[in-house]
């Protein structure tokens, strides 16, 4: 079921008014908390099998594995029991998704191997199909693993809860990547009250994630689709397909991830805010503490860290450095061009250390710092989303020799007006400051700010376009 | 929770009452819904037609498909192209006609793909024909089918307000649509047979070719409705055949599965095309800017590769 549907908006008016039916009736009774996260999973499933009811198994063995083997690590003393508790998750959850995501990569990537050393290998692939959102929750829960092994948080005792926390729709399918701390707690609540203002919020929010959606995101991804389809293109031409198709996938995620949260917030749960204006980064490092923030941090506590962080050294930090973007190159998509985004990124942020370590920087105009770094940083990003955005390696070389083509510049041979909707989505990040949305109630007369709130739907409405799912859904 | 339930309800009431005036108050775009205008002066030609004659079927693929005078002195019958839009759908279509069919018609069925799967039907160009071109289509609908077709009334209300917003933006820059496209789809367009002649002189602005089928999986309660509406029909001594559409032939290879689902359900519905659907295949230089519609000269072929057909029944 997609967020920008007719279906979901029946499913969350429904899911809505059972909710807060139950808590309306239930309270004050005993056994509230259970059937609550009952209901939350029950409707959480229905949510997720409304795309293929099969993949349903996989949650539910995930959620199964992952709330034993909590409890086993708790009461586990023995180090060596507790790493081989913690290894049955990882091989298990890992194993998956392995299986599911990567099982056919590797295979045709040793066969071009074999191939390119003479050899012929027998085509071979399992040719499955990925389960949506697998790559989300299969982090969240190995989050969960690997804290109680740590002894961060308690193991939950409460099976309903977990397999609650796990399923929990809003962020089922991508994102935000929660952490148990902050999510399972709050399943555990004997009383949810409904909170007038977080429910206003909740829905402004959701109505400014649609907006980025289907207004900014779909229609840059008509003017990008239109300019990366070409056989050949002026540099400019280029260089504004990249433009547009950063600010889809910018609209497209932090629109989702706006409306999940708003929805999450509708049902009295708190997610993290997981896009913080992200084109405003003055280096790359900074970006990633902008964009996806979820996934940047659980790369940061699960694999950076353990690796060694920045405390071995600058070249043992480096090397972190270049594993965790790899990976995350790799989380993405099963594909050499994720890999390659990856590790771009990754050398890239290595280069801006080493930068910064010669005292450069420091001694530089704070303006200049700021110009140079943000021309930098968005150089780098918009030049990746070109690996990002092409899936063939012919079609990515191609884009980049028009790009480096200095004789072809001049106007765009492309329409200019989606940046009519890039502008937009530029003046309302601004005009927000550091908010999570740009219309803030208590600052706007009533009338100019219901207006807004007219004016967003309608646009909504006039460029909805039916099956346009999101990006992110493929990881 | 009271407070909030009475903002969003108010809002949504706001919300309705915008889209209420725009439906209402608001003069469509002329170049946005005069193709569709086509529908009410097809149906007043069958309405006010003093014989039985041929009613050819379908959507675009009929519009732009026929040179009816041509077959209607090659078979010495009247013959009326009631073609207008795929997406209007195999239940409208059938509807629009209905009423108005007497004993010795000949109807025949040229429907594309998508009306086979359930795609078409509950889209735009109906919410479009529903609101600013004959609203008596909206009011013989059953219940069920207004519910299902209440989002894209919606959308197309939210569509005719940006629509509104981005012509006036274009003329306060001095932007243009780019020329063609209105030169074709147009209500004076269509000759006094239906058929759409608008395009016979003139060379298309492009080409938009069919995407691959996202399945082959056709939809049961068409076929369904269909089979019932030609029983129903020959009961009233109405001829009625099927006839495949025409279509391009690489489209039509990406369209090879799909077709064969299309025929076996035809086959369970007790249902078959009068002829092979090779006979409809044409080369890309027969059709103008979509693998449906054809050039003049592939239309006139096919106009006495059909006066043909019906002339073998007769």
């Amino acid at each position: 079921m997609l967020f920008n549907s007719p279906a979901f908006a029946a499913f969350l008016v429904a899911a809505f008014a059972s909710f807060w039916i139950h808590e309306w009736w239930s309270a004050g009774s005993t056994g509230v908390r259970n059937r609550r996260n009952l209901l939350i999973i029950a409707l959480s499933y229905v949510f997720y099998g409304w795309w293929d009811v099969r993949f349903l198994g996989l949650i539910v063995v995930s959620s199964a594995v992952d709330f034993a083997v909590g409890l086993r690590l708790e009461q586990t003393t023995g180090h060596y029991w507790r790493r081989c508790w913690l290894g049955l998750s990882l091989v298990v959850n890992l194993g998956v998704l392995a299986t599911l995501k990567y099982f056919d990569f590797f295979l045709e990537s040793a066969a071009a191997i074999v191939r390119s050393l003479g050899g012929s290998p027998s085509p071979m692939s399992l040719n499955l199909i990925l389960p949506v959102g697998i790559s989300f929750y299969t982090l969240q829960t190995l989050g969960y693993t690997i804290d109680v092994y740590r002894r961060s948080i308690p193991a939950s005792r409460d099976p309903w809860a977990f397999f609650a926390f796990v399923a929990f729709f809003p962020q089922l399918v991508a994102g935000p990547i929660e952490r148990a701390d902050k999510l399972l707690p709050q399943f555990g609540r004997e009383r949810i009250t409904f909170r007038e203002e977080a429910a206003r919020d909740a829905t402004r929010l959701i109505l400014w994630g649609m907006v980025k959606k289907v207004v900014v995101a779909d229609t840059c991804g008509v003017y990008a689709d239109d300019i990366f389809g070409r056989e050949v293109a002026s540099a400019t031409t280029r260089i504004l397909g990249a433009v547009y198709f950063g600010f889809q996938i910018y609209g497209d995620f932090s629109g989702y991830s706006d409306i999940a949260i708003g929805t999450a917030r509708l049902f009295g749960f708190d997610l993290m805010r997981n896009f913080d204006h992200p084109y405003r980064s003055t280096s790359l490092s900074e970006f990633w503490t902008r964009w996806h923030r979820s996934l940047s941090f659980w790369f940061r506590d699960y694999l950076y860290i353990p690796l060694g962080g920045s405390r071995r050294g600058p070249i043992r930090t480096l090397r972190n450095l270049l594993v965790v973007f790899v990976v995350s190159g790799l989380w993405h998509g099963a594909a050499w061009n994720f890999v390659l985004w990856g590790l771009v990124h990754g050398v890239a942020v290595c280069l801006e250390r080493l930068w910064s370590r010669t005292g450069i920087p420091a001694r530089m105009n704070r303006v200049a710092r700021t110009v140079i770094g943000w021309g930098w940083t968005m150089g780098v990003v918009f030049g990746c989303w070109v690996l990002f955005r092409c899936g063939d390696p012919n079609q990515c070389r191609r884009v980049f020799v028009d790009m480096m083509s200095f004789d072809s510049f001049g106007k765009p041979d492309a329409s200019l007006f989606g940046l009519l909707y890039v502008g937009m989505l530029v003046a309302a990040d601004g005009w927000s400051g550091r908010a999570e949305q740009p219309i803030d109630p208590k600052t706007w007369p009533v009338v100019v700010r219901w207006s807004a709130y007219l004016i967003a739907a309608v646009a909504v409405l006039g460029h909805f376009r039916p099956l346009s799912s999101f990006i992110y859904f493929q990881f | 929770m009271r407070a909030f339930l009475i903002r969003v309800g108010l809002f949504l009431g706001l919300l309705a009452g915008l889209l209420g005036w725009v439906a209402f108050a608001v003069e469509p775009d002329a170049a946005e819904v005069s193709f569709l205008s086509g529908y009410r002066d097809k149906t007043t030609r069958l309405e006010q037609r003093d014989r039985p004659g041929v009613i050819l079927v379908g959507g675009s693929n009929v519009a732009f498909g026929f040179d009816n005078p041509r077959m209607s002195r090659q078979i010495g019958r009247p013959v009326i192209n009631m073609g207008l839009h795929a997406d209007l759908g195999a239940r409208a279509m059938l509807r629009q006609i209905d009423p108005h069919l007497v004993r010795g018609d000949h109807v025949v069925l040229i429907f594309e793909p998508d009306l086979w799967t359930g795609d078409a039907g509950g889209s735009a160009a109906l919410a479009a024909l529903m609101i600013d071109v004959d609203r008596s289509v909206a009011t013989s609908m059953t219940a069920g089918q207004c519910i299902s077709n209440f989002d894209d009334v919606v959308l197309y209300l939210g569509r005719k307000v940006c629509a509104r917003v981005g012509k006036a933006f274009n003329s306060l820059l001095g932007r243009r649509p780019p020329p063609g496209a209105e030169a074709i789809y147009r209500r004076d367009g269509f000759n006094e047979s239906g058929d759409l002649t608008s395009h016979w002189d003139i060379e298309p602005i492009a080409y938009v070719d069919l995407p691959t089928p996202r399945s082959n999986a056709v939809d049961e309660p068409t076929f369904d409705f269909v089979a019932d509406w030609v029983a129903d029909a020959r009961r009233r001594g109405i001829d009625v055949a099927l006839l495949p559409p025409v279509m391009e032939r690489s489209a039509s290879v990406r369209y090879q599965g799909l077709w064969r689902s299309i025929e076996s359900g035809l086959d369970r519905y007790g249902l078959a095309y009068a002829v092979s659907r090779d006979a409809f295949i044409v080369d890309r230089s027969d059709v103008f800017d979509t693998p449906y519609h054809l050039r003049r000269d592939a239309v006139l072929r096919r106009t006495d590769q059909v006066a043909e057909i019906l002339s073998d029944a007769e």
